[in-house]
């Protein structure tokens, strides 16, 4: 007998065919969009005040005995691998890296169970965001740490995850915001910009925001709202389009309504949300670390045979040009008498590293003494004439991904 | 307040979803009345995204017209939601206090207004409520109304995502989503809404299909076959066919013969076919018809936003 749903798998995969016609899309993206000028100011409002609530607490992370700042990246880089090979949601890495922070901001982890924690985040930020088919079971979950979680941890996990965080998932992230901008800047009188600049402005704002997570010394610093403008900002001057900042800054800040709770955030001065200093201050620091992805991103953006490359070198010529009145070559301390059983491997990145003021050996952030490129600077092979060759070279050899595990 | 199901005692049953049950719950300390949603944990699942998504949304909705969730218990195998504990819901409501089902105009006034503004509060908070119907609106004896049931609700993007089309109970599933857009958005609530106006009106579901063709045909039946003239683009949705059996559109009126005009312009707005012309919930709560209320009744019923 033929159950009543033998076609129903095959009606599904018509019918999403056919829901991707171009036309449907374009009439469906319209609809949407008509809507969503009536709301946006609400939602600016609503996303704002949540993420207030929703803020990891540096200061109790650095309280961890076990844990430290110089393993986030690395938890951060094996998760974003993840990420990009199951093919998630663009809200579902921020909304890892927040859940991991809050709950390390709420209990002591122990240094092997961090990436049980970060799995753990990782599955529900997804459960929360994706689509239902994409949600890895227990299984996977045990495979991609290979096995080396039992799968009822994870269960445990969490269960505890959910109650400590007093179930407060779903927080605003970086590219709801940058949709947000994107949205504002659309709307902006004498500003006409074409749906594939649209799209690279938004690849290029995200893949700042993404970068800038590896990054605790600014990340913990400032908030996911002014991560992104500052990214969407920048991404702007990359792509070298016509948009007057202090007219965009001034429309969103007066889009912004008052809410008492949130005073200490409006600066007292000129009673701005976004104010132009610290804008500024941000976009400085960025700068400087806009070409020192770690692995993952480097593998999704910088793959000389994806898409983003062209986009990427644009960011890289902009930041060259950008950095070299900010470190001039007179800053170049004198090499250091290394001793010469180090091995080759490990001298190639230190010649990399910045050797600027306030590079300490520790990321422990602080506002003042930033201290950058925990990874290493990608470098266009000649930086001056880089149109002519216009190949980044960058090395994709990387080794093959480890499960994270910290013993002593 | 951090809860253990033993400070509950288990009452009779209300009703019983695809994921979970609920039941009518007495805190034992205190004596109030709560509802209880219990989910079981499946092993390899872990919690349900259904659960996930319900609760995390429903702890930053706060508004008068949206159940509140107390608490949440988790243990190993059960998910307990303690939630505020509300007489009835809609439908018995019609049930027991409609003539045939049909409530008086004054309460359906009442009560779309109050629909109307807990919706305009998920869609300011960037939330789709995607299950509209009589069972998931709940009554007070004090004649509230309070939006309930956010098992199938997701927050959506500013670019939308893509959604599953199977959302909304079939009868109040808006007719793009019927002809398989999976890009929907704030409208799909809309016409829920106003389905549950004209059901209200009449006591009588306005579109009671038996599956999704169906459901269709129930909908062209009154509203007219769309046609690229009256809707450009239509022919491009994945179910849409050529072969239709062709209707006109009918004047509501016939229909709900009770309903003033303003109210039927109002219902018009709501139950419009092409879903970016459906009116959106702020501009429904400013519609004349609403006008009337008297003050003392919109000042029971404070802004949600300014609460």
């Amino acid at each position: 007998m033929t159950s009543p749903d033998y076609f129903h798998q095959i009606r599904i995969s018509n019918s999403s065919f056919k829901a991707s016609n171009f036309n449907l899309q374009m009439m469906e993206f319209k609809s949407h969009n008509l809507i969503i000028n009536e709301y946006q100011q609400d939602i600016l409002n609503h996303l704002l005040s949540l993420e207030n609530q929703t803020t990891p607490n540096l200061s109790l992370i650095q309280q961890q005995p076990e844990i430290n700042l110089k393993m986030r990246p690395l938890l951060l880089d094996f998760l974003m691998d993840v990420i990009n090979k199951l093919n998630f949601s663009k809200s579902t890495f921020p909304s890892t890296v927040n859940l991991i922070d809050r709950y390390c901001s709420t209990r002591i982890v122990k240094k092997q169970h961090y990436q049980l924690l970060g799995l753990t985040c990782l599955w529900i930020s997804c459960k929360n965001l994706d689509a239902k088919y994409k949600i890895p079971n227990l299984n996977d979950l045990s495979k991609m740490c290979c096995n080396c979680y039992d799968k009822k941890l994870f269960l445990e996990m969490e269960n505890h995850l959910l109650k400590s965080l007093n179930w407060i998932i779903t927080i605003p992230t970086f590219d709801g915001f940058i949709d947000l901008y994107l949205n504002l800047l659309q709307n902006f009188p004498k500003v006409k910009i074409s749906n594939n600049m649209l799209n690279d402005l938004k690849i290029l704002s995200i893949y700042i925001c993404e970068l800038i997570q590896f990054y605790p010394n600014i990340y913990f610093n400032y908030n996911t709202s002014l991560i992104s403008l500052t990214s969407f900002l920048i991404s702007c001057k990359i792509l070298n389009l016509s948009v007057n900042i202090n007219e965009f800054i001034y429309n969103l800040n007066s889009s912004i309504e008052i809410d008492k709770d949130f005073e200490n955030f409006y600066d007292n001065k000129t009673n701005d949300f976004f104010t132009f200093s610290k804008i500024s201050n941000l976009s400085k620091l960025l700068i400087k670390i806009l070409k020192c992805p770690p692995p993952s991103l480097k593998l999704k953006y910088f793959n000389d045979s994806c898409k983003f490359i062209n986009l990427m070198e644009k960011l890289i010529n902009f930041t060259n040009f950008k950095n070299e009145p900010v470190t001039p070559k007179t800053y170049k301390l004198p090499p250091t008498p290394v001793s010469n059983n180090i091995s080759p491997k490990y001298k190639s990145i230190i010649d990399n590293i910045d050797l600027t003021p306030g590079n300490k050996e520790d990321y422990l952030p602080s506002p003042n003494s930033p201290n950058f490129n925990i990874h290493p600077p990608l470098m266009l092979p000649n930086r001056k004439r880089s149109h002519e060759s216009n190949e980044p070279k960058i090395d994709l050899k990387r080794s093959k991904s480890v499960p994270l595990i910290y013993k002593d | 307040m951090v809860g253990s199901s033993s400070q509950f005692q288990q009452l009779e049953k209300l009703g019983e979803g695809t994921y979970a049950t609920v039941y009518k719950g007495r805190n034992r300390t205190t004596g109030a009345l709560v509802a209880l949603k219990e989910i079981n944990l499946d092993s390899e699942e872990g919690t349900p995204s259904t659960a996930i998504r319900e609760i995390s949304l429903m702890k930053e909705l706060d508004c008068e017209n949206i159940v509140t969730l107390y608490d949440v218990i988790h243990t190993e195998n059960k998910l307990t939601l303690v939630f505020e504990h509300l007489d009835k819901d809609l439908k018995n409501y019609m049930e027991i206090h409609g003539k045939n089902g049909a409530l008086d105009l004054k309460t359906v006034k009442s009560f779309m207004f109050q629909l109307l503004k807990g919706i305009m509060f998920c869609h300011d908070n960037r939330v789709l409520h995607r299950d509209l119907k009589p069972q998931n609106l709940l009554i007070s004896h004090k004649g509230e109304l309070k939006l309930g049931d956010f098992g199938l609700a997701r927050a959506y993007g500013i670019p939308f995502n893509t959604f599953s089309n199977e959302v909304v109970t079939l009868w109040y599933r808006a007719p793009d989503v019927l002809l398989g857009s999976r890009a929907y958005t704030t409208s799909i609530d809309i016409w829920s809404a106003g389905c549950i106006f004209a059901e209200m009106c009449t006591g009588k579901p306005l579109f009671p299909g038996a599956a999704n063709d169906d459901q269709l045909l129930k909908i062209f039946r009154l509203m007219g076959t769309p046609n690229e003239r009256t809707w450009p683009g239509v022919s491009s949705y994945p179910n849409f066919k050529n072969n239709w059996q062709i209707f006109v559109p009918q004047d509501l009126r016939l229909l709900i013969p009770n309903l003033d005009n303003m109210g039927l312009n109002l219902l018009n707005s709501l139950l419009q076919m092409r879903p970016e012309s459906r009116i959106t919930a702020r501009q429904a709560l400013q519609h004349p018809w609403f006008h009337e209320l008297s003050t003392p009744l919109m000042h029971h019923l404070p802004d949600p936003q300014y609460q």
